[in-house]
């Protein structure tokens, strides 16, 4: 059954006694106290505050809604790229009982949303010139990594350090037109050329790049725990803050580490890694997802779901994504 | 039949017509907490103005896909317009650019010890709880028809989804015998646009030591104990087939069409899930 929204509200407002994952995270609220909905077509959608960061929560309104972007969600995490920012479904994250008080449960969305500015306010603000060239990039990115995102408007823009990222990726897809979104950004175009540009308040201008430069790679991530996610000519791997290899390039993809422990896919499947690059959990699931802040990890085998503790124990038989507690 | 998209161009209508007369005090278990049916049935209409007002929001305002109407019918025989300014029907844009009252609701939670703890949180409130005198609902299911029959007769409406009557009550009418609500009933289920008839959906609570509860009824479920409940059975739309899928999601595996749009013995909690389906499973765009 999907839930309706005044129980995603009740939700937002009760989050520890209501969702999994996000129990200490804080809506935002309007001055009556009530968290601030919007809606697109398939979600609703409500703005929380998590470890410290921004998020975007959606809620999916149809049975339909999550199916649709499962394939979504998966390959943008793949993609890692700084146009994008974390997108995940948190299985069974919303809780509640049903009316004949049985226990139900509903995935949810959850995305980062950046420190920054969204493209409304950076318009007044920042120099034309470097938003200008901040959409060729992202238009750029966005074609070179196969993302048509399909709803780009400004609402789904955020300028950070100095580039465009873009937010919400309900109707995007991996691997779709290329052209897709070509009106839009001649659109953005055209709204940045008819916006006054911004008062001077001083006469430096001083781009920041915040990635870092590694020479060798065809893509570099950022520095976790003392290493980096590297894509080389073989593959994903690890270097060091030096740029010494530390796990070979051997990988279809990997992620970032967290807490000692980083995901990564193989042609015989997804499995997780140490440090060392020895498997925690051997390379033969559909889909690992690991939980670093709880640290335990939910794997998929022939669509059915169980979880396994920090150091790759099973400790649920595999089954329904609902009975995977301990 | 019953297809037809609702959006700012074909537009539909929610009608609500709330019980509020004097056995509306009695008590009744609501979200796990001893309560009032008038309470109940406040909370329970509030979170559907709550449900319709948000799922007509987006990014640039609250878009007008359908009008509401509340209707109140107790005291002498009457029945009043329960929306801000006392006005009988508004757009879902107008309820939202109104202030929405903010209430306390307070929800109840088991802590890791056992023991029962209370937490208050906001909630709207733009219907308060109301107890006292008759229950005209006969007069109430005319004021329905008036409405609907003008809504549908507007050109504009002509190829929308067709209205949606929920009535809230706990009991008989008192201004009419079973067979004259029947045909008021009737007369309201007759109105239609192209796309089908208006669903008049029937909520009972009564309180029941069972804790029987009876949901979107089939056919082989019309037993029922409550002479009240029968007649409103009788009084009840059948569930078009664009509802089916959800119904028989809720209900659980076996259940069978066709289905009634009513509840019989409802707790609180089944009348939200009843009022949220019947509202929702249609589509927004």
């Amino acid at each position: 059954m999907t839930p309706t929204l005044q129980l995603f509200t009740r939700a937002l407002l009760t989050p520890d006694l209501s969702l999994r994952t996000l129990a200490g995270a804080q809506a935002e609220t309007a001055p009556n106290g009530l968290p601030q909905l919007m809606r697109t077509t398939r979600f609703a959608e409500a703005r929380i505050r998590w470890q410290g960061r921004r998020w975007l929560l959606s809620m999916p309104l149809t049975p339909s809604a999550l199916p649709a972007i499962e394939r979504t969600a998966v390959a943008i995490k793949r993609l890692n790229a700084p146009a994008l920012t974390d997108y995940r479904i948190l299985p069974g994250e919303l809780c509640w009982k049903d009316h004949a008080g049985i226990e139900q449960h509903c995935d949810l969305v959850l995305q980062h949303v950046p420190e920054g500015k969204d493209f409304d306010e950076a318009l007044l603000t920042e120099d034309r010139g470097l938003l200008l060239q901040a959409l060729d990039t992202l238009e750029r990115e966005l074609a070179e990594l196969g993302v048509a995102h399909n709803r780009l408007k400004a609402e789904n823009l955020r300028w950070c350090a100095g580039r465009l990222v873009v937010l919400r990726y309900h109707d995007a897809q991996i691997g779709g037109d290329r052209q897709a979104d070509a009106a839009a950004f001649e659109a953005l175009r055209r709204r940045l050329a008819a916006t006054p540009g911004p008062q001077a308040a001083n006469d430096v201008t001083a781009p920041y790049n915040p990635i870092r430069t590694l020479d060798g790679h065809r893509w570099t991530s950022h520095l976790f725990e003392g290493l980096i996610c590297v894509e080389d000519e073989t593959g994903f791997g690890y270097v060091d803050a030096d740029n010494r290899p530390a796990i070979e390039s051997r990988y279809l993809w990997a992620d970032d580490f967290h807490e000692g422990r980083a995901e990564v896919e193989t042609p015989t499947g997804m499995g997780l890694i140490d440090r060392e690059g020895n498997y925690v959990i051997p390379p033969e699931y559909e889909i690992v997802d690991y939980r670093p802040a709880e640290s335990i990890v939910y794997v998929r085998k022939e669509g059915r779901w169980a979880l396994f503790d920090y150091m790759g124990r099973q400790c649920t038989e595999f089954g329904t994504i609902n009975e995977c507690k301990i | 039949m019953y297809t037809q998209s609702i959006t700012r161009a074909h537009r539909t209508a929610f009608v609500l017509l709330i019980d509020g007369s004097g056995s509306m005090a009695e008590a009744i278990r609501f979200r796990g907490r001893t309560t009032t049916k008038a309470e109940a049935v406040a909370t329970i209409t509030n979170d559907l103005l709550f449900e319709l007002v948000e799922r007509a929001r987006r990014d640039d305002g609250v878009r007008d896909y359908y009008d509401i109407a509340v209707l109140g019918y107790s005291g002498d025989d009457e029945v009043r317009a329960l929306l801000p300014g006392g006005r009988k029907m508004m757009s879902v844009a107008e309820l939202a650019a109104c202030d929405i009252p903010v209430r306390t609701e307070t929800v109840e939670h088991r802590m890791p010890d056992g023991s029962i703890a209370l937490r208050e949180i906001p909630s709207p409130g733009w219907i308060e709880p109301h107890a006292a005198g008759s229950t005209p609902m006969y007069q109430a299911f005319a004021e329905a028809r008036e409405l609907t029959d003008a809504w549908c007769a507007r050109l504009e409406n002509a190829a929308s989804f067709p209205p949606v009557v929920f009535n809230i009550t706990d009991g008989e009418a008192t201004d009419c015998d079973d067979d004259d609500l029947r045909a008021a009933a009737e007369r309201i289920r007759a109105q239609r646009t192209a796309d089908g008839h208006v669903l008049l959906i029937n909520i009972h609570i009564a309180a029941d030591e069972q804790n029987r509860t009876i949901f979107f009824p089939s056919d082989s479920e019309a037993d029922y104990p409550n002479r009240h409940a029968r007649l409103l059975y009788d009084c009840s739309s059948r569930m078009p087939e664009v509802f089916e899928p959800m119904i028989r999601e809720a209900k659980g595996p076996g259940a069978m069409p066709p289905f009634r749009g009513m509840s019989f013995n409802a707790s609180a909690a089944e009348l939200v899930a009843m009022l949220n389906i019947g509202s929702i499973s249609v589509k927004t765009e």
